[in-house]
């Protein structure tokens, strides 16, 4: 059972990530490497603001922030005037805000708006990745932009290493509202006796395990993360099939010359493709963090290379596919290491990705609907 | 209402568009005619910018349009109905709908083309949840006009309406293209089949590998040796 939850927990998140794959390919056809390092750095981002931050590292982040800042802002001034003058308001908007940032890494803030801010963030750097990096490279060979993306990769991980170091940090546990912690209270189970005086909610909400039957209990821990999962994906369902940029968002996917000629404007459609993608891709990393209390500059890639099996298991470009296709991959991961192949987690999940694509060439659904 | 003059535009290095020059006048049905490769489709999205103009000028409505993006030259008005459709095959009749009023603010007037639409085309109303890509071709041509109509043109250019459709279907869609003309949208019409366009247009011009070589009233076309012989299979 416990691993069965623990699939599930880490399918989420494969599938969150994954998502973020799929809407890219979709849209522009280019499989996105640095995603893995979008999904690290909002993991990164909490951290750095829940916790009490160092001069240097704060100063060093609020850095980075100005180069995302400015550019993200630059990107959308540029609609409206002319280049100069969007240059010299998104070098004032860019320092503004990332000074502002600075503040926030400094200090300690409470855990939710550190959450919150965190997908903006990421967002944004998703949003300015894809304006520096891919933009450019729109009508070139798909090598150019597949070498860019990997390259793109390597410098985000290389930024967090020269911030945060190399070694493995953990999201502190007193800074975590108790509503989301693991613990039981003295470390112990709730006795029946407790157990029947609370709703299953309220259990759910005091963070505690819970008893499903006999001896086995789950963390509430898991339980929110898998609903919380499950929840922005039907947020995004929503999005993309009820709202005007979400419907823009298929029709670019399916034919950018048409779309356009609909007077869609199909480049800010892909950049809040990118912020969309990369938002989720911070959720996934946020609920691993508090998950497993590994944040380390290695994670988006290790993470980045089981989801991107699990958007092409889905049919790469296919949104319901790609989460299905997480899912199945983390089951498939936690049932591996329950059999006792820990080792061999990720070869398992890409055995697994491959058995389906030689038994279903066009991903689990069949028919790539995203195009 | 659009002039284009000494229009070149080029795939790469190949010249496509020698030099051409149209005229559309505001009200009218202009029949662009051509055998297949000789420039019209690539003539139509040089006005509406997918494909840029190298050399010469294109005006709307007195407004230089030649260097402006596709989006912007949308906004002034000008709508086209691709060839071959091109319609959001996995998005439903209705979405495909939506995505031609994609610009428009005005919420009312929507709804109210929205009908208007279903009057002209009422397999559209019948089929609105249905996707795109499982309409017959029929269907999916008045799909594409429709979609066409949503953006409250000024100006409509249709690339060859009757590509494919059976001989019933075609007159019908140029029954439908009349209609539309005299509801006030000027139309800018591109056909192989010379014979249904010219003898529903106000003037032609007839195209040849990438050159206009002869333009007329279309009552003068359907009766010009040349037309009649290359394009209309009289002898
Ligand atoms: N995307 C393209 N790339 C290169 N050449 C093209 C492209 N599209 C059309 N052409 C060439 O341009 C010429 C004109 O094509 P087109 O405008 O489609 O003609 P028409 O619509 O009159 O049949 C043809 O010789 C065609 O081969
Ligand atoms: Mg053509």
């Amino acid at each position: 059972m416990d691993y069965i939850i623990s699939g599930l927990t880490m399918g989420g998140a494969y599938a969150l990530i994954a998502v973020g794959y799929t809407m890219v390919y979709g849209i522009i056809g280019l499989i996105n490497f640095a995603h893995g390092e979008i999904y690290m750095f909002g993991a990164y981002f909490v951290f750095a603001m829940i916790v009490e931050t160092s001069k240097n590292t704060s100063f060093l982040i609020s850095l980075f922030m100005l180069v995302i800042f400015g550019i993200t802002i630059y990107l959308f001034l540029r609609d409206k005037f002319s280049p100069l003058p969007s240059l010299a308001l998104s070098l004032v908007g860019g320092s503004f805000l990332s000074g502002f940032t600075f503040f926030l890494f400094l200090t300690s803030i409470p855990f939710y708006l550190a959450f919150l801010l965190s997908m903006i963030f990421t967002s944004c750097l998703g949003m300015a990745i894809e304006f520096i990096a891919y933009r450019p490279l729109r009508d070139a060979p798909r090598l150019a932009a597949l070498i860019t993306a990997i390259g793109m990769s390597l410098i985000l991980q290389n930024v967090a290493r020269l911030i945060w170091g190399a070694r493995t940090r953990a999201y502190p546990d007193q800074l975590i509202p108790s509503i989301i912690k693991t613990q039981t209270i003295n470390g112990e189970f709730l006795t029946d006796k407790l157990l029947s005086k609370m709703s299953f909610f309220e259990l759910l909400l005091k963070g505690h395990k819970i008893r499903i039957f006999g001896d086995t209990y789950i963390s509430s821990l898991k339980i929110l993360i898998i609903l919380l999962t499950i929840l922005i994906m039907i947020i995004l369902h929503l999005i993309i099939h009820k709202t005007k940029i979400g419907k823009a968002m298929r029709a670019c996917a399916q034919d950018k010359v048409t779309a356009s000629l609909m007077g869609i404007d199909t480049d800010r459609i892909i950049t809040y493709t990118f912020a969309i993608g990369s938002g989720m891709g911070a959720v996934a990393g946020i609920l691993n963090g508090l998950a497993y209390h590994n944040l380390s500059p290695t994670m988006g890639y290790k993470a980045g290379v089981v989801a991107f099996a699990a958007a092409v298991l889905g049919g790469i470009g296919n949104i319901p596919g790609a989460m299905v296709g997480g899912f199945i991959l983390g089951l498939a991961q936690s049932i591996a290491a329950w059999i006792g192949l820990s080792q061999w987690i990720y070869g398992v999940a890409y055995a697994v990705m491959i058995l389906f694509i030689v038994l279903r060439p066009t991903g689990i659904f069949g028919k790539a609907t995203a195009r | 209402m659009l002039s284009l003059s000494q229009v070149h535009s080029y795939y790469d290095k190949m010249e496509v568009l020698k030099g051409i020059s149209i005229d559309v006048a505001e009200g009218e049905i202009v029949a662009l005619i051509g055998a297949n490769g000789a420039g019209k489709t690539t003539t139509l999205n040089a006005i509406c910018g997918v494909v840029k103009v190298g050399k010469g000028k294109i005006r709307f409505l007195d407004k230089e349009i030649s260097s402006l993006p596709t989006t912007e030259i949308v906004k002034l008005g000008i709508s086209q109905v691709p060839e071959g459709r091109k319609l959001f095959q996995d998005m439903t009749v209705l979405e495909n709908l939506e995505m031609g009023s994609y610009r428009r603010r005005d919420k009312q007037e929507i709804k109210r083309d929205l009908k208007h639409v279903y009057e002209i085309f009422p397999v559209l109303f019948e089929r609105k949840k249905q996707l795109a890509g499982t309409l017959s071709g029929g269907e999916q041509q008045m799909l594409a006009i429709a979609r066409g109509l949503m953006m409250k043109p000024r100006l409509l250019l249709l690339d060859e309406p009757s590509l494919g459709l059976a001989p019933i279907l075609v007159n019908q869609i140029f029954e439908i293209i009349k209609k539309i003309n005299k509801l006030g949208t000027t139309i800018l019409l591109v056909e192989q089949n010379a014979h249904m366009a010219l003898s529903i247009a106000n003037r032609g011009y007839v195209m040849e590998t990438g050159k206009v070589v002869l333009e007329d009233l279309a009552f003068n076309l359907l009766k010009n040796e040349m037309v009649r012989k290359t394009y209309l299979g009289i002898a």
